[in-house]
């Protein structure tokens, strides 16, 4: 499913024309923030969930329809460099899904942990014995051992945002696949941000029903 | 003959952690190797002393299981200057059992005279009255926590004489070696340890590690 077929769908959707209803460059930032809206609806909205003490899920729930959704988005980097303890974040990273050091867990720990992780007799951290941990702040991941070089990291980046390129002729805007960029969704969950890009639409239109029926679909999928 | 699977501490560890997640462990199982295995070590224990007393219940005897056995040598002994007394370090401290059964055996050995004769258990609050008694001929032999003290009757110097001890062994010395423990006690060590996880996992807590695959909680997300 091309980005012009998506564009067009969406026009019949809205039964709006490309020239007075929904302009591509609209129609562009529209979506891209609808496909954003839904792979963060994919990772987990803390919005949506109990954040009880009892374990109730707030993120990412790696059932195989979410992760099948999300996998054009799922990258590693096998060397990411360490320098002093502390990575920064690749470019687009949004989430983290593991992290190695030397094929060995790297597990996570909060500020409030490191006190008692490095007086632990029972799990130091250590490069000897491979036990790794890291923490997340604004710098990116700080490791601990800090005397390690690189670790192995897996993770979700954001979509690239779609782009419908156009050349003019007779003085219109026509689809042009060479500048445009594509959609790295598969061709069910185009159809699904596209019918949820309706809620904003709907705000942009002041069409109530638009919007209605956009929020049903984030609701429904459908 | 017929070549069997070793069992190791490293393969129960392996076993309980995927028999509580239903599946391998992710990093998010913040559960240690190490962690685990002071887990089995102690149920280990546990194990071997109930097995031992409800064996008395129904035969009368108390009956130490050989697959717990296991012996050791202490290489060099020391004199105290002050009592005179020969002492040495045990790998662990006995087991909860009388002597005879926590420990079954010791002897002195080299190479030159092999095995010699076993020495004379008493119990450390017999000491006293022992040197006042005619003495058997023999080392008399006794123990306090790890320590082991010797008094040869005749006061030969036992100097660069190796010390050969038979104990029960419920500590871990690599987690790869074959498990020193008979087969039927392994069900209630699995047990036991399980049992302390899944409560552990199920306490509430304020850090949830939501963001990679199933929780080390008892909800499946998979």
């Amino acid at each position: 499913m091309t980005i012009d077929d998506i564009y067009k769908f969406c026009l019949d959707l809205i039964k709006k024309n490309q020239a007075g209803g929904l302009k591509a460059s609209s129609f562009q930032y529209q979506w891209n923030d609808a496909q954003t809206s839904y792979q963060d609806d994919l990772l987990g909205r803390f919005q949506l969930r109990s954040n009880g003490k009892t374990g109730f899920n707030t993120g990412l729930i790696e059932d195989e329809t979410i992760l099948q959704k999300l996998s054009p988005f799922i990258t590693s980097n096998s060397a990411l460099t360490v320098t002093a303890g502390v990575s920064a974040k690749p470019a687009n990273f949004v989430y983290r899904i593991g992290l190695r050091v030397g094929g060995y867990d790297c597990y996570k720990i909060l500020q409030s942990q490191i006190a008692s992780v490095n007086n632990s007799v029972i799990d130091p951290p250590s490069a000897a014995t491979n036990t790794y941990y890291f923490y997340e702040d604004k710098n990116g991941f700080t490791f601990l051992p800090s005397t390690i070089t690189t670790a192995a990291l897996d993770y979700i980046v954001s979509p690239t945002d779609v782009v419908w390129g156009y050349s003019i002729v007779s003085g219109r805007q026509v689809y042009d696949s060479a500048t445009s960029v594509q959609s790295q969704w598969d061709s069910n969950s185009n159809r699904e941000i596209t019918k949820r890009m309706l809620t904003n639409l709907g705000v942009s239109f002041k069409d109530a029903d638009m919007e209605n029926f956009g929020k049903s679909v984030q609701l429904t999928g459908e | 003959m017929a070549s069997l699977i070793a069992y190791t501490k490293k393969m129960l560890i392996e076993r309980i952690k995927r028999d509580i997640l239903n599946d391998f462990p992710s990093s998010e199982f913040n559960v240690s190797d190490n962690e685990m295995v002071l887990y089995i070590d102690q149920a280990s224990a546990f194990t071997l002393v109930g097995q031992v007393y409800q064996g008395a219940k129904v035969s009368g005897n108390l009956v130490m299981p050989e697959a717990y056995l296991t012996t050791y040598e202490i290489p060099s002994l020391a004199k105290d200057s002050v009592t005179g007394y020969w002492k040495g370090v045990l790998p662990q401290p006995p087991v909860s059992l009388p002597i005879g059964y926590s420990v079954s055996g010791g002897y002195f050995a080299n190479t030159s005279n092999g095995a010699g004769m076993e020495v004379i258990w008493i119990k450390p609050n017999r000491v006293g009255r022992r040197k006042d008694m005619p003495q058997q001929f023999g080392i008399h032999a006794w123990i306090q926590g790890s320590d082991i003290y010797f008094a040869p009757s005749n006061n030969i110097p036992l100097l660069n004489i190796p010390f050969y001890i038979t104990m029960a062994k419920t500590r871990t010395e690599s987690l790869t070696e074959t498990l020193n423990l008979p087969d039927d006690a392994i069900e209630m060590i699995f047990n036991n340890v399980k049992q302390k996880l899944i409560s552990r996992m199920n306490m509430p807590k304020d850090i949830i590690q939501d963001d990679i695959s199933q929780g080390a909680t008892n909800i499946t997300n998979k």
